[in-house]
């Protein structure tokens, strides 16, 4: 059996350590976690402490305890740790010994040989120093490979086509984005450009401020660091809900009195927060590209890296400012370790599969009402879980309701990628009713779907005023098309071609009021049915529905809105005996 | 005795040579069956080791998730105690503590300790801060004071309680620490 050789990923915050077992890669977990903090102390009674241990004293021991010791690699200096001093490469060596000892634990044999990855700025000595840190700790450093490199490695093809990336990498305290060029088994870094003082942790801090700022009275220790916390879990929460409501009761008093905070924060708060950040890292992707004289569309592929990129608001922001949707196959959080055991397992001679992890074959979302071919349509489809997402996934989207008192919701559950609901596959349909009769138009409904590994999707849809709520569970959200289906999404497709070319009424340009907005939804969403059954229909039958279709598309044009109520439901009626 | 005794088999050294290298190609074939086994054997108790190992992991997780959920609602609970506990502020009156606050704090004090019972049944306990040693495998220092009278290191508050089971630490507490000797440069 080849010795195995782990990659392991050396960071200024947090350390973790990966290797491939049959194929796979796997990230080893330390004390419970992926990650180990990079930290080092001497304890109270002189044992040497390395990880979460140690960084629990660093604010009380600070002399003996040392944090980002990445930062002085490559310099001529010694840190003191109780009674010695250390040099960064011995201190670093200390973390990687720590990360080999859990290794060796998981895989049963001794952790000799390693990659391990570097800034793709570090000079020539951080390099050597990092170098002589593994060989201080007992390992032949394989390789130094640049973080953004292995990081691309993790979506190398197997037919080594040549291929140019961008690496956004937003950590916890710091960001960079670099152009990586891979031509066969030579990948290069092209640019690197970034900011050393903007993470995740930036996030939090915003957050926090916000709820702090809605809530009076003063904090004392546990009130702020129960807010901390909160924060923070409502930023990960946000990665996945369109809100959170954040409630800590009794966090402090005021005047004597206690006060409890209950609030809700959308995701769309929290981006208009964020987004002065995200802006400074729109302005690294620029430079990054220019010096690397690479156009954006020279670009294959967009990977992200860093836990901060879960944010969806990032996605958005270099799909329009790249155009290209990025890559989520492999866990931003664990990408540059996975790409290291990758790199490591390509020199021990051991094949790697391509596949890393289990993403969704597919997209799944649902049809809504909206613009679609240069009209209204309800016939839309928004994606709410996207294609290649690691599994399991979970993700939610708020709808509007299209009118006052709009009663009910006929929720169409759809596996696909096309924006035109009728070319997508359907996978289920449930009515949620009972909705707030008194809620105006534009009422949020939110859609949360679920899908694990077996391809169960779970749909729930929650009306936000209310908290009414139905949820169905499909069991085979990833079955393909059959002949059959396929046969029945191109009559669709005919149909719907058939629709447009006899015309539907075309969306109106003036501004209509919320009755007429209600009755223009009604109808269209009846003329759609319509057009659906009318090839299946007799010919009695057929004729019937033209009848009431041609009075109701009639009374649209014609703006008459009370004449369109009524054909509308005489149309309704025909078609419910028909369906 | 026989007259005729039976004339010992003449033994061709070649055919010896061959019965002794088929023997051993034999033996070797059953060595190398021997090993195949035991690596099967081998390999299929690391499976089974590593299922286990699955299988006890994602218990103690399952566990964990539900301590976690409980240990929220002690977190808020103690802190609906610390503030029906506090003193009220001092105004023109002097005012007696009022009964019910008394009798509300002394419930939510009973329902604390329902919480830490279920807890238990769960393996998971509170780790004993307040002044204790700090022990940085169970305690975060998020602050500090420094006052001559109390030895180096020890817990003067409890921000966070703590929480530990068989395997570990659930959740550190945060703490203030008293820092008696003077920080030494770094």
């Amino acid at each position: 059996m080849n010795e195995v050789i782990v990659g392991i990923d050396l960071g200024t915050t947090n350390s973790s350590i990966a290797w491939v077992r049959d194929g796979r890669p796997e990230v080893i977990e330390i004390d419970g976690s992926d990650l180990l903090p990079s930290v080092v102390g001497v304890g109270p009674d002189g044992t040497l402490l390395v990880g979460a241990i140690a960084r629990n004293q660093r604010h009380l021991y600070p002399e003996r305890t040392i944090v980002s010791v990445k930062r002085r690699m490559g310099e001529d200096t010694q840190f003191a740790l109780g009674e010695a001093e250390y040099t960064p490469v011995e201190v670093s060596a200390m973390i990687l010994r720590r990360l080999c000892s859990a290794a060796e634990a998981q895989i049963g044999r001794p952790v000799r040989r390693a990659v391990i990855t570097v800034p793709a700025y570090f000079s020539d000595a951080q390099r050597t120093a990092t170098r002589e840190a593994g060989e201080v700790a007992g390992l032949s450093v394989e390789r130094i490979l640049n973080e953004p490199t292995a990081a691309a490695l993790g979506y190398a093809e197997p037919d080594g086509a040549p291929r140019t990336q961008l690496v956004y990498d937003l950590g916890g305290g710091t960001f960079d984005v670099s152009i990586v060029r891979t031509r066969g088994d030579v990948t290069e870094v092209l640019a690197s450009h970034g900011d050393t003082q903007l993470g995740g942790d930036d996030f939090d801090a915003l957050l926090f401020e916000h709820l702090r700022a809605d809530h009076p009275g003063d904090l004392d220790l546990q009130g702020r660091a129960r807010l901390e916390r909160a924060a923070e879990d409502a930023k990960i929460a946000l990665s996945i809900q369109t809100e959170v409501r954040v409630s800590e009761e009794h966090l402090s008093e005021q005047d004597g009195v206690p006060t409890h905070l209950d609030q809700v924060v959308d995701r769309h708060t929290y981006e208009e927060l964020i987004e002065p950040l995200l802006e400074r890292t729109r302005e690294s992707v620029h430079i990054a590209l220019s010096e690397a004289k690479v156009l954006v569309r020279e670009l294959d592929e967009v990977v992200l890296v860093g836990g901060s990129t879960h944010t969806p608001r990032v996605a958005e922001l270099l799909t329009d400012v790249l155009g290209l949707p990025p890559r989520r196959d492999v866990d931003p959080d664990r990408a540059v370790a996975i790409g290291a055991a990758i790199q490591g397992a390509r020199l021990s001679g051991q094949a790697v599969d391509g596949i890393l992890v289990d993403v969704s074959p597919f997209s799944f979302g649902i049809k809504h009402l909206g613009q679609l071919n240069g009209g209204t349509s309800t016939n839309c489809y928004r994606a709410i879980l996207r294609r290649n997402s690691p599994l399991p996934v979970r993700h939610a989207e708020t709808f509007y309701t299209a009118y006052d008192g709009q009663g009910s919701v006929d929720v169409r559950i759809l596996q696909g990628e096309h924006r035109d609901a009728r070319q997508n596959v359907p996978l289920g349909r449930f009515m949620v009713e009972g909705l707030d009769p008194e809620a105006p138009e534009g009422s949020p409904v939110v859609f949360d779907l679920a899908l694990d590994l077996d391809g169960i999707l779970e749909v729930k849809v929650t009306e936000r005023r209310t908290g009414l709520e139905k949820a169905v569970t499909i069991e085979d959200a990833f079955r393909t098309l059959s002949a059959e289906e396929v046969q029945e999404a191109h009559d669709r497709v005919t149909r719907a071609l058939g629709e447009i070319a006899v015309g539907l009424p075309e969306a109106p340009t003036e501004e209509l009021d919320a009755p007429g907005r209600a009755a223009w939804s009604t109808a269209t969403s009846l003329l759609d049915k319509a057009a659906r059954l009318r090839p299946t229909l007799e010919p009695i039958d057929r004729d019937e529905v033209d009848e009431h279709v041609g009075a109701l598309r009639s009374s649209l044009e014609s703006r008459t809105f009370d004449a369109a109520r009524a054909h509308s439901e005489a149309l309704a009626d025909v078609l419910f005996y028909l369906e | 005795m026989s007259d005729l005794e039976e004339a010992p088999p003449v033994v061709d050294l070649r055919t010896l040579l061959g019965e002794m290298a088929g023997l051993k190609m034999e033996i070797r074939a059953e060595t190398q069956a021997s090993r195949a086994l035991r690596t099967t054997v081998d390999e299929g108790s690391a499976a089974l080791k590593a299922a286990l190992e699955r299988a006890q992991t994602q218990e103690v997780q399952g566990r964990r998730g539900i301590a976690r959920a409980l240990i929220d609602i002690a977190d808020r609970l103690h802190a609906a105690l610390r503030s029906a506990r506090r003193p009220a502020p001092r105004g023109l009156f002097w005012r007696r503590p009022d009964p019910r606050v008394e009798a509300l704090a002394d419930g939510l004090s009973m329902t604390a300790a329902r919480l830490t019972e279920h807890l238990g049944t769960l393996g998971v306990r509170a780790v004993r801060a307040q002044g204790c040693a700090f022990d940085p495998e169970t305690m975060e220092a998020v602050g500090t004071v420094s006052r001559g009278d109390l030895a180096d290191g020890l817990v003067v508050e409890e921000i966070t309680t703590g929480y530990v089971d068989e395997a570990g630490t659930v959740r550190v507490a945060q703490v203030t620490v008293n820092r008696a000797a003077p920080l030494l440069e770094e």
